[in-house]
């Protein structure tokens, strides 16, 4: 038996995400920022050693792109679909 | 692209890998550019393009209504877009070609987009850098500006295989602005062989020892003394596995660098304005090789 499987509940399973496991951190920031790459602390105190801006010109900065990026994603179903839980700002698994 | 004698404008689609974590080759290109008379023009709202690989394969119309909303952004500001990633040059291309054929699509697109006050209208032309230095700024000029050259380092180029469709005939032009800058090109058997990447999704075991480990035997093997490329996913996917394969005991110690630190480098920059400290794998052979060369 799996840990996965309740002995009282055997047909009882975890819901599985219809998003492969690789794709989910990708996807997730996708949605969220509008970039599937996310943009760390790291990475914005070397921008600017580089003298770049701290946030380049795009929906890293740009709160009204990753809006309307939101905004269309739940027009065409993408995040019901996905199951993405808005509160969490996640995917449900 | 505007233009006005030497002097151009374009406008810059950065992606997110080059933005979130290659910074460097983001100066690299606006240390370049500015060097040959070109203006970079930012596009302040726009999104990742989305992605070919995850974007696409779980969305096709979110895929194709983000993309139509960015190409709509170009399209307002009345200019073309240049790209350096080949992912993003693959969707911003493929998605200006269905829109521009599938009327269907294309109104579905601008329906969901009109409410933001852009509507695409395929006015813009997408570019990949690779066109914007060899067609627009041409050799002929960048041989004129360089203040060094590379004295025949040894580049095995990388093309990335989203840009390798025989219709853009990339791939030659790639070869000719490495020798431009005096690099001697270093052919292998794989040097079409995907990086990769996309298969890191599905089994990275075989993504990293029969796609990426392949290839950096031969590269090896043929005494090469860099991998050249310009898409960031294949540099960050090809670095992180010669981490990995250390980690492994096979330590193959190649450095992997874009063309436009190459650019940049023999056009006068030193490695600290470009960053070059930041590479996983070092690239100080490289630059020092080029700051020795007369």
């Amino acid at each position: 038996m799996s840990d996965e499987e309740n002995p009282l509940h055997p047909l009882k399973k975890k819901a599985a995400s219809p998003v492969p496991g690789s794709f989910q951190g990708p996807i997730t920031n996708l949605i969220n920022q509008g970039q599937i790459q996310s943009l760390l602390d790291f990475w914005i105190d070397e921008r600017v050693g580089l003298g770049l801006s701290e946030k380049p010109a795009s929906a890293y900065s740009s709160e009204s792109a990753v809006g309307q990026t939101q905004e269309i994603m739940k027009e065409l179903g993408f995040d019901s679909r996905l199951k993405f839980d808005w509160k969490a700002k996640r995917l449900k698994t | 692209m505007k233009s006005q004698g030497r002097q151009r404008s374009v406008m810059m689609f950065w992606g997110c890998m080059i933005s979130a974590v290659e910074p460097f080759v983001e100066k690299a290109a606006r240390f370049s550019l500015e060097r040959l008379g070109v203006t970079v023009d930012e596009m302040p709202d726009a999104t990742c393009c989305p992605d070919p690989e995850i974007s696409r394969t779980l969305g096709e119309e979110v895929w194709l209504t983000l993309a139509g909303r960015n190409l709509s952004l170009a399209n307002k500001a009345g200019g073309d877009v240049c790209v350096i990633c080949n992912g993003c040059f693959d969707t911003l291309t493929k998605a200006n070609s269905e829109l521009t054929t599938d009327q269907t699509m294309n109104q579905k697109v601008n329906t969901a987009i009109a409410k933001y006050g852009t509507k695409y209208d395929g006015s813009s032309r997408i570019f990949h850098v690779i066109e914007l230095l060899h067609d627009i700024v041409g050799l002929e000029v960048i041989k004129e500006e360089l203040d060094r050259s590379l004295s025949g380092l040894r580049c095995a180029p990388q093309y990335g295989c989203r840009i390798l469709r025989e219709d853009l005939n990339l791939a030659p032009k790639f070869d000719s602005l490495i020798t431009t800058l005096g690099g001697e090109l270093v052919h292998t058997k794989t040097e079409r062989l995907c990086c990769g990447v996309p298969a890191m999704y599905a089994d990275p075991d075989f993504s990293l020892h029969q796609r990426t480990e392949v290839k950096l035997k031969e590269i090896k093997e043929s005494q090469a003394e860099c991998i050249t490329l310009f898409c960031p996913a294949c540099a960050e996917r090809i670095e992180r596995a010669e981490v990995t394969l250390r980690k492994e005991g096979r330590d193959f110690e190649i450095p992997v660098v874009n063309y436009l630190e190459l650019l940049a480098l023999c056009l006068g920059a030193s490695s600290t304005d470009i960053g070059a400290h930041l590479h996983r794998v070092s690239i100080d052979p490289i630059v020092e090789r080029i700051m020795k060369a007369p």
